[in-house]
């Protein structure tokens, strides 16, 4: 078997460039720039970079918005209703559920009744809790997947495998491989960018949006909500833009009388390049977040002018901008630093955290459709695992990987519907277990990625999204 | 810790390849021979400087090409002096002189070679690759990521081993199994810390699988870092396109299924090692009914007072942790060392926990205890190291695993080598296991793997020495020279090289300086090809320098570079915005924040924001060769980071420091010899001359002094972020 480069899939539309170098001097345009490792070792002009380009299948969608509840959210208290818990609320399981390992010890706890009320929305009729009433006005937009799995018991594990496929470090987030296999549409901002709704970063850290073993090209970028949005965007304020624009003049001067004695060599003219565009993100990716820009009515819409919607509202707002942008992959996380990790006092904790997302998602929502970016816009709903039926500390919910809900919207899904179930108690997925990786292979083909034909290849080892594994979920899209 | 199949459960089933008369004529199963070295006639004869010339050569003629003319003087020293030692030729010691112009001495080359690979940070340099390669970290990653306070000492011992050019195989064997080969050598028992550097979830809930996660990840490691195989994909199964079965990646695990994860080591010759053996056997019969007691109380109440925590694990995983640690066998004592942690032993609790007599009865007993611990003997030395060893009672048994399930064990295998290597006629060198009680599995693997015929460990590693110099190994994947990976494009060069690596005695530094002498490596850059479509190695091949080098090359251009060896980590100031919810005191110190990258503390959740930007690697996964990615993010790094600046705030200090003359000009050339290593053209001079003159005009500072420092400065921090200082011709 020959080796193989790591190319970006080849795609069946592949925008042309007219030459290697024209290719390269592009690609070096873009924010992820390229890396030259594969180059180097192919020497047949392939190239990781964040041109974009086409997937494998032709989809609606160009764009993922990922909403992760960091921690857990209770599946059984908003998306999955089970009367038998309520009814045999203060018991423990029946025999007839298999006992597992949870990280507290919880599987012979008496269960814990929810307090929640559910009502049928739109036509679908599809039943959201009293915890998510906004977004329950959305319901026929919603593919809610009931039957989801994960191998992870703790937070580290789990959320890592939520973005990565795997419960072990090491691998590239979700936002990479999209980047890797679609490139980026803007040639001004990163193609995979993370939001995080209070200082803390969800479990597991920067890595959770990292490349892995993939090059840096393909990384998540965090924007930051205060001050300006990407780490050393603008030089110390006693350097004016003059004495910046000064500097920038000289370097490239010299940089191009170096490049003069050593033609032809595309990495330097990339890395001049990449000057240039690092100026102008000075001025694009402020304004890209600048949602000072967005009416009164669209700030409202998502929560702006209430203190609790508004952290997680500005983000949704910012999403929706970078989408519009070009950004492919826009990761919000809710409750960054596993604040939905509910094992104790769960009405205060899921009411605090329901209330921060509802208006917001809804907003969200809302507006991708009225500004018709819905349909190219893949919205995902979820945590790294749910929550058990069990009790833990009298009135709280235990982790739980093996039974737990997520849901899609947009972005080409159909709506309206609820896919596979867990059991009576919301224990254990029983019909169309649907595994992380079954779920990814769906994100990915969603956005028009074959999971299967979305190689890289390490150390002679093809590696996939999916981990090799996982099936595009039957019935997900329209 | 990531294996093909990284998930838990691979429903991946292959039909089982049995390996096929056509694998084994796979090239890199070849036997090693000293191939001929071609004679080279007609205008590259001049060219040749060594057999490595000529293999190249010989290629090349057959292309009508030949080698680019030879570069300069100034531009070899920094090529060779940034390859070996990672810095600048201006930090160097000044008995490495620079000729100027075209012309040097004769023998100066050679003379700068040698010189070159005495420097004690020719080690830093080379050993960081090797850290590359083990996934090197000092803490242990996943949620807590936990410090590893001795994990230093083994980065020192790979520093220590370059400088000493110790014997290749003497290294492979003590970082495999030092504690078995050379149990009265402290620093072959510190290498034994590669046993250890998979990541780790100390606070891990399902026990058996982290203890499977973990040898997963050395095995696979152990396959990439020395065999030059990848063995990851076989952990769930016959591997797809290399004859490595199933059974190969356990019967490879099963070398290492008796290590315990010791940090405190017996150190001593055999015989005194045995003699404290049989010293300690004695005395743990003689205690242990006294032991059996104290154990007989304490095992219910803890039962009783930490039940709540106790719940989640499984019953071997409590009787391993619940037997006492002299008592416990090799298996107990890797399930005990991921539980422990999580079950710290309250002694109030536990007092708590126990009826009156009991309690009363376990003052006597632990008071008649501490009588006869006086007599405890005592082991000849002791090491505080993070190590591995073995107990008598021996390794646990390895089966293979239906689709790398732990909880799927299929048939039993013993240590062994992948078959296909199993059949060819390796000699293993002799040298048992030395530590009594030990098995020797591991000792048997590094002899095996060590032994001068093996046609594997001298190509791998040779192959990684010529990475270093030339951006690419002559086997383009230099952690798989499988079928994935293509044969060498010169073969009967990359096995000339590996048999002369043998027959020096495994010498590294012979191998560089073998290819460094050659005219190949002082080859002028692509510009200078003397074709238009050049063929590789008919010219060399410019490379950016490599996040370590960056960094320690700003440092020296500012003059602060500390160039002190060895010792604990130390961390320099994180980027703001950084760093909250990390433990990360930066060091007071600013000697000790200037020093060399290769000591920045090495934190799994947080690489150093610097270092991770210009592609170091991420520490979970063997990365056998660095990407080389060109990202917006460094631009701004270099362009606005306060730490970037504050640099070349260090280089106008200097220039403010060493030049006596206010004089423009001679500021300028300065600036240009401190920061690129050379002086300016009249043109440069000219040109910078006027942008200094420009940047004052558009400094805000309220006087012409400040005005003209900032743009003094201005001019520093430009020449920094120039292709020039980050790239070597």
């Amino acid at each position: 078997m020959p080796p193989t480069p790591n190319t970006p899939p080849p795609p069946p539309h592949h925008e042309s460039t007219n030459s290697r170098r024209d290719f390269l001097l592009r690609s070096g345009a873009g924010f992820g720039g390229l890396a030259l490792g594969a180059l180097m070792a192919s020497e047949s002009g392939a190239a990781e970079s964040m041109v974009a380009r086409s997937g494998h299948n032709r989809t609606p969608a160009r764009s993922v918005i990922f909403l992760f509840m960091d921690g857990g959210p209770s599946h059984i208290d908003t998306f999955d209703p089970k009367p038998e818990v309520n009814r045999l609320a203060g018991k423990s399981l029946p025999e007839s559920i298999e006992r597992v390992i949870t990280p507290m010890g919880v599987s012979e706890n008496p269960l814990l009744p929810t307090r929640r009320r559910w009502q049928r929305y739109g036509e679908s009729g599809l039943p959201v809790s009293d915890w998510y009433p906004n977004v329950g006005r959305h319901a026929d937009k919603l593919c809610v997947i009931r039957s989801c799995r994960a191998d992870g018991l703790n937070h580290v594990g789990s959320v890592c495998q939520m973005n990565t496929g795997s419960i072990l470090a090491g691998r590239p987030s979700l936002g990479a491989w999209v980047a890797y296999g679609l490139g980026s549409a803007s040639q001004n901002l990163p193609g995979f960018v993370v939001l995080l709704d209070n200082d803390r970063e969800p479990p597991g850290g920067t890595r959770v949006w990292g490349t892995g073993f993939m090059p840096a090209t393909f990384q998540g970028t965090r924007f930051r909500q205060d001050g300006t949005p990407i780490l050393h965007l603008a030089p110390p304020k006693s350097i004016g833009p003059r004495r910046q624009r000064g500097k920038l003049d000289f370097l490239s001067r010299l940089n191009r009388r170096h490049l003069a004695a050593r033609r032809g060599d595309d990495e330097l003219e990339a890395r001049i390049a990449a000057y240039e565009l690092a100026f102008r993100m000075q001025s694009h990716a402020p304004e890209a977040v600048d949602i000072a820009q967005e009416t009164a009515a669209t700030r409202s819409l998502y929560g702006l002018d209430d203190k609790t919607t508004a952290p997680f509202g500005r983000n949704c707002l910012m999403a929706r901008r970078l989408v519009e942008r070009g950004v492919r992959f826009i990761q919000l996380y809710s409750g960054s630093g596993s604040k939905w990790d509910a094992h104790s006092k769960i009405e205060q904790n899921h009411t605090a955290r329901c209330r921060e997302t509802d208006v917001p998602v809804a907003g969200l929502l809302a507006d991708l459709e009225q500004r018709g970016l819905l349909d190219e816009t893949l919205v995902i709903w979820g945590g790294e695992f749910g929550r058990t039926p069990m009790s833990e500390k009298g009135d709280g919910r235990d982790h739980n990987p093996y039974g737990f809900t997520m849901w899609m919207a947009g972005g080409g899904v159909r709506g309206g519907q609820v896919i596979g179930s867990t059991d009576d108690f919301g224990m254990h997925a029983v019909d169309s277990p649907a595994h992380v990786h079954d779920l990814h292979a769906t994100f990915l083909h969603a956005i028009g990625l074959d999971h299967q034909k979305l190689v890289y290849h390490l150390q002679g080892r093809p590696e996939r999204a999916t981990v090799n594994e996982g099936e595009v979920i039957a019935g997900v899209m329209a | 810790m990531l294996a093909a199949c990284g998930a838990v459960v691979c429903s991946t089933t292959l039909p089982a390849a049995e390996p096929t008369s056509n694998d084994s004529e796979w090239w890199a199963f070849q036997q090693l021979v000293r191939p001929a070295v071609p004679a080279i006639s007609g205008p590259s004869a001049n060219d040749v400087n060594s057999p490595v010339d000529a293999f190249l050569l010989e290629t090349l003629r057959g292309r009508h090409q030949r080698f680019a003319p030879q570069a300069i003087p100034r531009l070899r020293l920094r090529r060779a002096a940034v390859d070996l030692l990672g810095l600048p030729p201006g930090s160097l010691p000044s008995n490495i002189a620079v000729p100027t112009g075209d012309t040097e001495p004769p023998g100066w080359w050679t003379r700068t070679v040698d010189g070159l690979l005495a420097s004690p940070h020719y080690g830093e340099a080379q050993g960081r690759d090797w850290l590359d390669l083990v996934r090197y970290a000092e803490t242990d990653g996943f949620k807590t990521d936990a410090l590893r306070p001795q994990a230093f000492r083994y980065r020192d011992y790979v520093i220590r081993a370059f400088n000493q050019d110790r014997a290749y195989s003497r290294f492979v064997q003590e970082q495999i199994a030092g504690d078995e080969l050379f149990p009265e050598d402290p620093e072959a028992v510190v290498a034994t810390g590669f046993n250890r550097m998979w990541p780790d979830e100390s606070n891990a809930s399902n026990i058996l699988l982290a203890r499977q996660d973990a040898l997963n990840d050395l095995t696979a490691n152990v396959g990439n870092v020395f065999l030059g195989l990848s063995m990851g994909c076989a952990q769930c199964h016959d591997h797809k396109f290399d004859p490595i079965l199933q059974s190969d990646f356990y019967r490879l695990q099963a070398y290492f299924s008796g290590i315990v994860l010791a940090d405190a080591i017996p150190i001593g010759s055999p015989a005194q090692l045995r003699k404290y053996q049989e010293a300690m056997a004695d005395w743990l019969s003689e205690t242990r009914p006294l032991r059996d007691q104290v154990q007989a109380i304490e095992k219910s109440a803890r039962a009783k007072a930490f039940a709540i925590k106790r719940r989640k694990f499984p019953t071997v995983v409590l009787d391993a942790v619940d037997t006492p640690s002299e008592e416990r066998s090799a298996r107990q004592h890797q399930l005990a060392f991921w539980t422990e942690r999580q079950l710290p032993v309250d002694e109030k609790k536990l007092a708590a926990a126990l009826s009156d007599t009991d309690r009363k009865r376990r003052a006597e007993l632990k008071k008649q205890l501490a009588e006869l611990a006086k007599r405890r003997p005592q082991p000849p030395g002791q090491l505080a190291a993070m190590a591995t060893l073995e107990v008598a009672s021996g390794p646990a048994p390895t089966f293979v695993l239906g689709g790398g399930n732990y909880e799927v064990p299929l048939e039993e295998v013993s240590p062994g080598p992948p078959e296909i290597l199993d059949r060819s006629s390796i000699t293993p060198a002799d040298a048992p296991t030395r530590r009594p009680g030990s098995s020797g599995r591991r000792a048997s693997l590094a002899r095996w793997l060590t032994a001068d015929d093996h046609p594997l460990t001298a190509r791998v590693m040779v192959n990684r020495i010529w990475q270093g110099h030339f951006g690419e190994g002559l086997v383009a994947n230099a952690n798989d020279l499988g079928r994935q990976t293509a044969p060498p494009r010169h073969r009967k060069l990359l096995d000339w090289l590996a048999v002369e690596f043998v027959e020096s005695g495994w010498s590294i530094k012979h191998v560089h300086r073998l290819i460094m002498n050659s005219r190949v490596y002082q080859q002028a850059g692509r510009e200078s090809a003397t074709s238009a479509d050049p063929q590789p190695y008919s010219y060399f091949p410019r490379r950016r320098l490599s996040s370590e080098r960056i960094r320690d090359a700003m440092l020296a251009a500012a003059g602060r570079l500390d160039t002190r060896l060895y010792g604990p980590s130390v961390r320099p100031k994180l980027p703001p915005g950084f760093g909250a919810r990390y433990t990360w005191k930066a060091s007071p110190s600013a000697a000790a924040r200037s020093r060399r990258s290769i000591y920045i503390h090495a934190k799994r959740n947080l690489p150093y924001p610097l270092m991770r930007v210009f592609d170091q690697p991420d520490m979970h996964e063997s990365c056998a060769r660095r990407s080389q990615t060109t990202v917006a993010p460094q631009a701004l790094v270099l362009l606005n980071s306060e730490l970037v600046l504050d640099l070349a705030r260090g280089v106008l200090k200097r220039i403010q420091d060493t030049t006596w003359s206010k004089d423009i000009p001679s500021r300028v050339r300065q600036s240009w010899r401190l920061v690129l290593g050379r002086g300016p053209d009249d043109r440069e001079l000219a040109e910078a001359i006027t942008f200094l003159d420009e940047q004052a005009s558009r400094s805000t500072s309220d006087n012409d002094v400040d005005r003209a420092n900032d743009a003094l400065l201005d001019l520093c921090h430009v020449l920094i972020n120039t292709n020039e200082f980050l790239y070597v011709d």
